[in-house]
């Protein structure tokens, strides 16, 4: 059935569906109305599990990933300083193979202080062990967090459910909610390993050799890479399902195009529209949306983009020092391949300003305009 | 999910780090400058109980309602606990780690209710038992607990007793308000059941003596104290004038009390004693003349205010100098004033007299109580003597070889706990005198904390592990962050009721207040298994016992010696140790 909802919302809904049996977060904005909502369902009984009040970010994720590793299903969500707060216990998560799904807001990292979508606070986290996927819209997100519990306890990894500040999170769209019996069909009920036993008491994370946490590494290093191809079933079944699926990054447009344009997130919408209208002025640009962004599908994006000539990156952050961050792990993905395409960053929406199509299609004159490509990203500042 | 094959990756048991033992591989150990240890010790009570009683193991039993078990305790170290528990003045308390938190643990009172509700035969400490037949002449507390011990250990006593029946000054000495006959007699029958002969009504002389020591190996001698100090002043020999053993002896003698104005010289427990018998004869008004101030009063505070609550009134800084009279009967003490001046060489505050003019005090009776000396029997003639007593060493040998003494013969102070602690150190030494193959070595490892007591069931057995000599102190923050329990009262006789009879003046605790009470006990230096030292170690490295028991073991290659275990540990068994 369908709603018009907010991102939050619909992103609350879905944890609900997913029967999580303990949720701890701390409040911050943008994120907020996800976690007054599931505690409104709580107050009402309509959660079923519980919430916990904590101190600080870095406790919920401490509470989360504890409870996960006793064998029940934990949700949390937060954003910005509260993710930047939580950095030390994210690696705790993923090193003890937690399943905790986190629905993560992008904000703007202060200093200064604002309340914008930026990237950048997401991909700061890029090396801590949590897989990652950047949703485009409210139903995305919603039906991402039904995804990723089943990912995740699969695979033993936790993972971040990646929205957008404003543009998902506050921003109203119809959202299409399956029944609870559906997605009971879908999602198994819980079955993590209870690593805490009362009559066999263990120490986790105890100290280890060089050598055992040589080993844990590459173990987890395995598991995100078994984790692509669990992603890539899991969002078929989620489509056999229920009639949607995004892949692990998504292709559309000709194959003789002369440009390809990278998105994440929102700016896919926007550049969808603004590609249709180039179309209609005769300029074929195809388009990469990149979901996954941890495990990193390189396969996927080299089969996406080998055989173009020219790829132009836009996003949303900035790795201050080199450029944007997806930017970047493109150019990686691509380098050795045997005819790689030439590749472009444009840094845009920065601080959450406006990245409307009249910016997208700046975006694709200037891509096919230039001379050749520099090693460093450009800044198309947009309207506020 | 069942039917896909799991990767190593994904393996719950291979890819989760988590330990179920130690932190394994960090071998922390190598950085500390301290060993936790686990040390069981001698509780400060137990130290401080010239008798050596363990009470912390009585405490255990008691709090478990087993008065059999505690009863036996007290009986591993003393033959007289309800005797004890009447009338010690228990330097156990003033001892006890919970004073300035809720207040000592009323161990007297714990004593006397393992005595009253308790049955328990003495133990016989078999393995030293080396037959030598012992005389011991005087059954006061010195002398039954030297045979008591000695027939533990397996040698048969010959006891002598002058008096009609045995007890000494705890039969005829201490009233029975305060001791009464029936607990002393039940303490002598546990002891009648060892291979101890009692003589009544034999008096000792130097023959009778010489065949004592003929047919014995060893020879123990606690006549007691019983000679009266006089006053040495004018008229000590006016009727009415009377010494204080002999008015709490004779009943012709407490007659005289009736309705009479009497007072009291001296300040020890038999001037109360006799100050408090004679008001419960009838007497109109009863005073206590000292002549230093109660601070330095030899008998106990709490006689001393029991005395107070019964009407008798002390007035210190005086001294008699003459008693006067008329047709040779008392009619008045002739009192001077005192003041205290800088110490003796025995350590007390000196009384001189006030250059003033006398006063007279009306009185019918003139008790004198200033203390008491051994009789000078001639038989003892050939011992060597010090200041009015038998010289004796630490094991209580006199100058002759298989001459032993104790009690108030000896110069120990003069208390019944005393006369025990004399006693059982005589019989240790007789013992060692006799066996030949015991050092003092062996007394000395089982000395309770500075000494001079010590356990004489440890000596036979030596438990492991348990050192004697140290003394638990447990970290004074930890006791401020355990609960308060409460002391139990000790419920007392009404004043206004008491005096009109000879009924205890102090009642016992009944069992459940006695358990609750033995419960306040923090078992200082015995570990109780409570796991706090486990529970608080944040390495996870302090191990429990086996089934069989034992300590608790550090795992010396992980503890960091942060000694958190020490500091938590109620009882100071867990100390911070030394070097590693």
């Amino acid at each position: 059935m369908r709603y018009f909802m907010t991102g939050n919302h619909a992103v609350a809904t879905a944890v609900r569906q997913c029967r999580p049996q303990v949720v701890a977060a701390y409040p911050i904005t943008p994120q907020t109305p996800i976690y007054e909502k599931l505690s409104d369902w709580e107050a009402e009984g309509k959660l079923g599990g519980k919430m916990m009040r904590v101190e600080s970010e870095h406790s919920a994720m401490a509470a989360c990933l504890s409870a996960s590793l006793t064998g029940v299903r934990t949700f949390t969500a937060t954003s910005s300083q509260g993710l930047a707060l939580m950095h030390e216990m994210l690696h705790f998560a993923s090193g003890c193979r937690t399943a905790v799904v986190m629905a993560a807001v992008n904000r703007t990292l202060a200093a200064p202080w604002a309340f914008w979508s930026d990237q950048t606070d997401t991909l700061s986290q890029r090396d801590t062990g949590w897989m990652q996927i950047y949703c485009e819209d409210n139903q995305e997100s919603a039906d991402s967090i039904i995804q990723a519990f089943k990912v995740a306890e699969e695979v033993h990894l936790p993972i971040m459910v990646v929205l957008e500040a404003n543009f998902i999170s506050h921003f109203m769209e119809p959202v299409d909610i399956p029944t609870q019996e559906e997605v009971d069909a879908f999602l198994p009920a819980v079955a993590l390993p209870r690593r805490f036993d009362l009559d066999n008491p263990g120490y986790v994370s105890p100290t280890v050799t060089q050598r055992q946490y040589e080993g844990y590494r590459q173990l987890s290093q395995e598991a995100m890479q078994h984790a692509l191809e669990v992603i890539r079933r899991v969002d078929h079944e989620f489509g056999e399902c229920f009639g949607r699926s995004y892949g692990l990054v998504e292709m559309t447009g000709a194959p003789d195009a002369d440009l390809v344009l990278v998105t994440t997130a929102t700016i896919t919408s926007t550049a969808r529209a603004a590609l249709a209208e180039l179309e209609q002025e005769g300029i074929k640009v195809a388009l990469c949306k990149l979901r996954i962004f941890r495990p990193f599908p390189v396969a996927a994006v080299r089969a996406a983009l080998e055989g173009f000539s020219r790829v132009a990156v836009v996003e949303r952050n900035i790795s201050l020092g080199r450029e944007g961050i997806f930017c970047s792990e493109i150019k990686a993905a691509l380098v050795n391949s045997p005819s790689p395409p030439k590749v472009q960053g444009y840094l845009a929406g920065i601080g959450g300003t406006n990245v409307d199509p009249e910016l997208i299609k700046r975006v694709v004159h200037l891509a096919l305009e230039a001379g050749e490509f520099g090693d460093g990203p450009l800044w198309m500042r947009g309207e506020p | 999910m069942a039917d896909r094959t799991c990767p190593p990756c994904l393996d719950p048991e291979t890819i989760i780090p988590i330990s179920r033992n130690t932190t394994a591989v960090f071998k922390t150990g190598s950085w500390t400058a301290v060993r936790p240890r686990f040390v069981e010790k001698t509780s400060p009570c137990r130290a401080a109980c010239p008798a050596g009683n363990d009470i912390v193991g009585a405490a255990r039993a008691a709090t478990r309602g087993d008065f059999d078990a505690a009863l036996a305790v007290f009986l591993e170290e003393s033959p007289l606990p309800g005797v004890c528990g009447r009338v010690c003045y228990h330097p156990c308390q003033t001892a006890c780690n919970l004073i300035g938190l809720d207040g000592a643990v009323n161990v007297r009172a714990l004593e006397r209710a393992a005595a009253d509700h308790g049955q328990a035969a003495p133990r016989l400490l078999s393995e030293a038992g080396c037959d030598k037949p012992v005389a011991v002449v005087g059954s006061g507390p010195a002398g039954l607990t030297c045979a008591y011990h000695l027939a533990r250990l397996g040698h048969p006593v010959t006891l002598m007793e002058a008096a009609e029946r045995a007890g000494g000054l705890m039969t005829d000495g201490i009233p029975g308000f305060r001791l009464p006959l029936a607990a002393v007699e039940k303490d002598l029958q546990r002891i009648w059941s060892l291979p101890v002969n009692l003589h009544t009504q034999r008096f000792v002389d130097e023959k009778s003596l010489a065949v004592l020591a003929d047919e014995h190996a060893a020879v123990f001698l606690s006549l007691g104290a019983d000679a009266h100090l006089p006053l040495n002043v004018p008229g000590e020999d006016l009727n009415g004038v009377v010494s204080g053993l002999a008015f709490l002896r004779s009943s012709t003698l407490r007659a005289k009390a009736r309705d009479a104005k009497v007072v009291v010289i001296g300040g020890g427990n038999t001037a109360l004693d006799a100050a408090r018998t004679a008001l419960r004869c009838g007497a109109r008004r009863v005073q206590v003349l000292y002549r230093r101030t109660q601070q330095q009063m030899p008998a106990f505070e709490d006689e001393i205010a029991e005395a107070g609550a019964e009407g008798v009134t002390i007035e210190m800084l005086v001294a008699p100098v003459a008693f006067v009279g008329s047709a040779g009967r008392l009619e008045a003490v002739r009192l001077i004033d005192m003041r205290l001046e800088a110490p003796e060489a025995d350590g007390r505050l000196r009384p001189v007299p006030v250059n003033e003019a006398p006063r007279e005090l009306t009185c019918d009776l003139a008790i004198i109580a200033a203390g008491q000396a051994p009789r000078a029997e001639p038989f003892l003639h050939g011992l060597r003597w010090e200041k009015g007593r038998i010289w004796v060493d630490g094991w209580g040998r006199t100058s002759q070889p298989g001459w032993f003494a104790g009690g108030d013969l000896t110069p120990a102070r003069a208390s019944v706990v005393d006369a025990i602690a004399a006693g059982k150190r005589a019989a240790a030494g007789i013992h060692l005198s006799l066996t030949g193959n015991q050092t003092d070595d062996a007394l000395q490892a089982v000395t309770l904390g500075p000494g001079p007591a010590f356990s004489i069931a440890a000596w036979v057995e030596c438990p492991p592990g348990w050192q004697p000599n140290q003394v638990a102190r447990p970290d004074p923050n930890t006791l401020l962050f355990t609960p308060p329990k409460h002391p139990q009262q000790l419920p007392e006789e009404d004043p206004a009721v008491r005096v009109q009879s000879s009924v205890e003046v102090a009642k016992g605790l009944d069992p459940s207040q006695a358990s609750a009470e033995a419960d306040r006990c923090l078992c200082c230096g015995t570990c109780v298994g409570c796991d706090r030292c486990l529970t608080f170690c944040p390495e996870g490295v302090v191990c429990p016992p086996d089934q069989a028991g034992g300590d608790y073991t550090v795992r010396d290659e992980y503890c960091k010696g942060c000694s958190i275990c020490a500091s938590v540990c109620v009882r100071g068994v867990m100390e911070p140790g030394g070097e590693p």
